[in-house]
């Protein structure tokens, strides 16, 4: 073996190895190891840069996107400051072009002070703090050597770090003690808003075990649980988050439940590596592996048995584990609590009895939510496989978005740091909804949350739709808004240039808010269209009561396959609004079957830059349900076209995101008529979708206009006629569609069946059949398979 | 096959959960796993999962 099964993402740096408290329930020190009386004080230079170059070293040869370092101890503010910057600075420049660096500190917080904030702030270091709840409850424990209380300096400590903000508040780590009452203890940790908190088991063992009966503890987190959830889940509790999603098979957020392989490697003041300190609960000398960064490489450690051993989920569990109901959650708990004098870790955990009694309830209360399916009506999914859909068949695919949107928006909200914009975003969704729905309804709005998620966009958008939810609530909020090319960006409603500043604070009210940043002050009032210089709102295109934005301004607008346009000038405003309205008249007059849908689902026009060599140039994006990307076409008839065409991609997508209608593992490549390559089954299956109604246009066009107009429309229904109708044969006889794509299919073909033998002009029929015969000539070279 | 409700005569029901009236606040780890891993089959990236120190936060 070549190194450890899973690389070490998570780094735990002891700085110091003493502790300025003399907690009664500290691992380090009151129990079984006994290894830091004899251990340097601090970490030296030497050790520092010998483990910094490790870590660097370990991150290069695995390739790792980012690792996790965490300043720790004893308690690691007794390094002092300038070995700590010397730390920091060492870790940042080892790792820099390396990969991401997620710095921390974990302190009992009593040192802490602004020049310790000043120094975190400075390069980027998150600062976590322990905090046993209520001050009865931190009294029990967390004590000078003398007995004096460390309460009051924590709280000074936590407000320090809670008026810095999220970008160095971690949160507050509470170590469990059943004496304490567990709402009060609760509540004096939600009233310091952390942006998490977690809550530990007291380290014990078989050999040891907790005060108090078993299944006490699972008790104690039984009563905070249920009050977390009437609560609204408005503080993240990692153990409850981490039950919450191991129970969705989803991963754990802590190594004290899940299956999940461990990754962590500690590294002593003297430049020892040791496994999860938690062990030194186990017996002395437990976490020690022999080994040292001066002679041995991190995969050198990764082979050590005891590290290995914590890698192999659930095959290193004992017999009664693995076969216990609750095992995927639970995870036999934390290593170090499965300890006993002669059969070591091949046990359940000693608190196995209250981790039972945790994740049972967790999961009744989850097995008793609402998770009542979307159904969609028989007539409505007829009417889209048709090729239309009226307002009822959207406002069904509306109805499916906005669960999404919600779903995406919580994944983010749950996983961010910046609590204020999601305990805004919360609360507005308690009281005024509609102005939530309004700005997650914006298109973009779920392009930047699947973006999010994919982890290439951040997160600080939250904020920024936060605002904008608030603003459409009329409420009065402060959020702390990201800055992005200069501008505010405020989705669905515009941007505000505030010029070279990270972050601005926006006050909201009901119909404008105010921004300070950096010394700057503006204000804008949404009712003023114009509004200052500054401010440059979305602008609508209006017509007959359909009114949609006219969107030039949204930072993630630029989804499309073609490039967005910047600002649009007024000149272009008019003639946009000019080629809307007309092409509105015509869908109306003369596409009547299109337009209800589109009125109804319409959301906004997105300008795209002409294409170079004047062709027309539209797009829709999957996660941007409403939007029509648009380069400026000749004519309305032409945007009309496109507006049709491009919305039964929205319809489609949005289907899709609902119903599997073909096999998600279908590889196969297939040739589609209106492409030079060939497509795969979604991409065919959006394509003939989408031609069906371009053939319709033509259909009704080669009656409706006269002349050279109408002959053209004959070429071209006659050509997409021909191969629409075949592209469904295609997709048909696929092998690649579910029954319900099979039929919605067989429906799109019953629309176009009868045109088929609608009559055209020879010439017409002629012209259409050499131009399809043309493309796939050009096209047959580049199909491994096909039609 | 001319009926795409065919076997459905009131309607179809979706692989998406309903989370319109769901407080914002309870939606999450509660209910939206799948429908997350419907709406990006391809995220989070495939890196192993791991689990994370307990002892900071």
């Amino acid at each position: 073996m070549a190194g450890p099964a899973v690389p070490f993402r998570q780094f735990v740096l002891k700085v110091a190895s003493r502790c300025d408290l003399a907690c009664d329930h500290c691992y380090v020190y009151e129990h079984a190891d006994q290894s830091w009386r004899a251990r340097p004080k601090v970490m030296s230079d030497e050790t520092i840069a010998w483990s910094a170059s490790r870590i660097a070293d370990h991150a290069k040869r695995h390739g790792l996107p980012g690792v996790t370092v965490v300043l720790h101890g004893g308690e690691p503010l007794l390094a002092g400051r300038h070995r700590l910057e010397r730390i920091s600075r060492e870790l940042i420049r080892a790792l820099d072009g390396v990969c991401a660096l997620d710095l921390r500190i974990h302190t009992n917080g009593v040192l802490l002070d602004e020049a310790f904030c000043d120094l975190f702030a400075a390069h980027g270091v998150k600062i976590g703090i322990s905090l046993d709840g209520d001050r009865v409850a931190n009294d029990r424990h967390r004590l000078y050597a003398d007995g004096r209380s460390s309460y009051d300096k924590v709280l000074r400590a936590i407000d320090l770090v809670r008026r810095r903000g999220p970008e160095l508040y971690a949160g507050l780590l509470c170590t469990i003690d059943v004496a304490n009452d567990p709402l009060a203890v609760y509540e004096a940790l939600a009233a310091l808003h952390p942006p998490r908190v977690d809550f530990l088991l007291p380290h014990a063992t078989w050999d040891a075990p907790p005060p108090g009966p078993p299944g006490a503890y699972g008790d104690w987190l039984v009563r905070i649980f249920d009050r977390w959830l009437a609560d609204g889940r408005m503080m993240k509790v990692r153990l409850f988050e981490s039950a919450l999603r191991t129970i969705g098979s989803e991963t754990s957020l802590t190594e004290s439940l899940g299956l999940e392989p461990s990754d962590l490697v500690v590294i002593e003041t003297e430049g020892t590596y040791e496994q999860a300190d938690s062990l030194k609960t186990s017996y002395d000398g437990a976490p020690a592996t022999g080994f040292n960064v001066s002679d041995h490489s991190l995969d050198t450690v990764g082979l050590h048995p005891g590290i290995h051993g914590r890698q192999t989920g659930l095959a290193g569990l004992c017999a009664e584990c693995r076969s216990c109901p609750v095992v995927s959650t639970c995870g036999g708990g934390l290593y170090a609590h499965r300890y006993r004098t002669g059969t070591g870790f091949a046990n359940p955990s000693v608190y196995c009895a209250d981790l039972m009694k945790l994740i049972t309830h967790v999961q009744k209360a989850v097995t008793t939510m609402d998770r009542t399916a979307h159904t969609l009506p028989a007539a409505d999914v007829a009417a889209l496989a048709a090729g239309y859909g009226g307002v009822e068949a959207i406002a069904h695919l509306e109805a499916g978005q906005r669960s999404v949107r919600r779903a995406l928006l919580a994944a983010i909200g749950n996983a961010s740091p910046s609590m204020e914009a999601w305990r805004l975003l919360t609360e507005i969704d308690r009281e005024t909804p509609a102005a939530l729905d309004t700005v997650l309804g914006h298109p973009y709005v779920r392009v930047w949350a699947v973006k999010c998620l994919r982890g290439t966009a951040d997160d600080g958008h939250l904020a920024s739709i936060a605002a904008t939810a608030a603003l459409h609530a009329g409420v009065e909020a402060s959020v702390r808004l990201p800055v992005r090319d200069g501008a505010l960006h405020l989705p669905g409603l515009g941007l505000l240039r505030v010029g070279a500043v990270s972050g601005a604070t926006v006050e909201t009210e009901a119909g404008g808010f105010r921004v300070h940043a950096d010394g700057l002050h503006h204000e804008v009032r949404l009712d003023e269209p114009g509004g200052p210089g500054e401010w440059s709102p979305v602008r609508h295109l209006s017509v007959n009561g359909l009114t949609v934005a006219l969107e030039d301004v949204d930072l993630y607008r630029d989804c499309h396959q073609w490039p967005a346009t910047q600002r649009l000038n007024d000149q272009e405003v008019e003639r946009w609004s000019t080629l809307f309205s007309d092409a509105w008249a015509l869908i109306t007059r003369d596409h009547s079957a299109y337009a209800a849908g589109l009125a109804a689902g319409l959301r906004a026009v997105m300008p795209l830059k002409p294409a170079a060599d004047g062709s027309e140039v539209s797009s829709t994006a999957r996660d941007a349900f409403g939007a029509v990307a648009v380069a400026p076409p000749a004519d309305a008839a032409t945007l009309a076209l496109l507006l049709i065409h491009e919305f039964q991609h929205v319809k489609l997508g949005a289907l899709l995101d609902m119903v599997d209608l073909y096999d998600q593992d279908d590889t196969t490549l297939y040739y589609a008529p209106w492409r030079d390559d060939p497509r795969p089954i979604e991409g065919l299956l959006q394509g003939t979708y989408a031609h069906i109604a371009v053939t319709d246009f033509w259909r009704v066009r080669r009656q409706a206009d006269d002349g050279p107009a109408a002959e053209r429309a004959s070429v071209q229904f006659a050509r997409w006629r021909t191969q629409t109708a075949e592209a469904v044969e295609t997709l048909a006889g696929s092998g690649a569609l579910t029954g319900t794509g099979r039929r919605f299919v067989a429906a799109m073909g019953n629309s176009i069946r009868p045109w088929l033998a609608e009559p055209i002009p020879a010439s017409a029929e002629e012209e259409a059949r050499l131009a399809a015969a043309r493309h796939r000539s050009r096209a047959a070279a580049r199909v491994p398979h096909g039609a | 096959m001319n009926n795409i409700s065919e076997g459905a005569e009131s309607g179809i029901s979706t692989d998406l959960v309903d989370l319109r009236d769901m407080p914002l606040s309870r939606v999450g780890s509660l209910a939206d796993a799948g429908l997350l891993k419907r709406i990006l089959p391809e995220s989070p990236a495939k890196q192993v999962t791991v689990a994370a120190f307990q002892s900071s936060i």
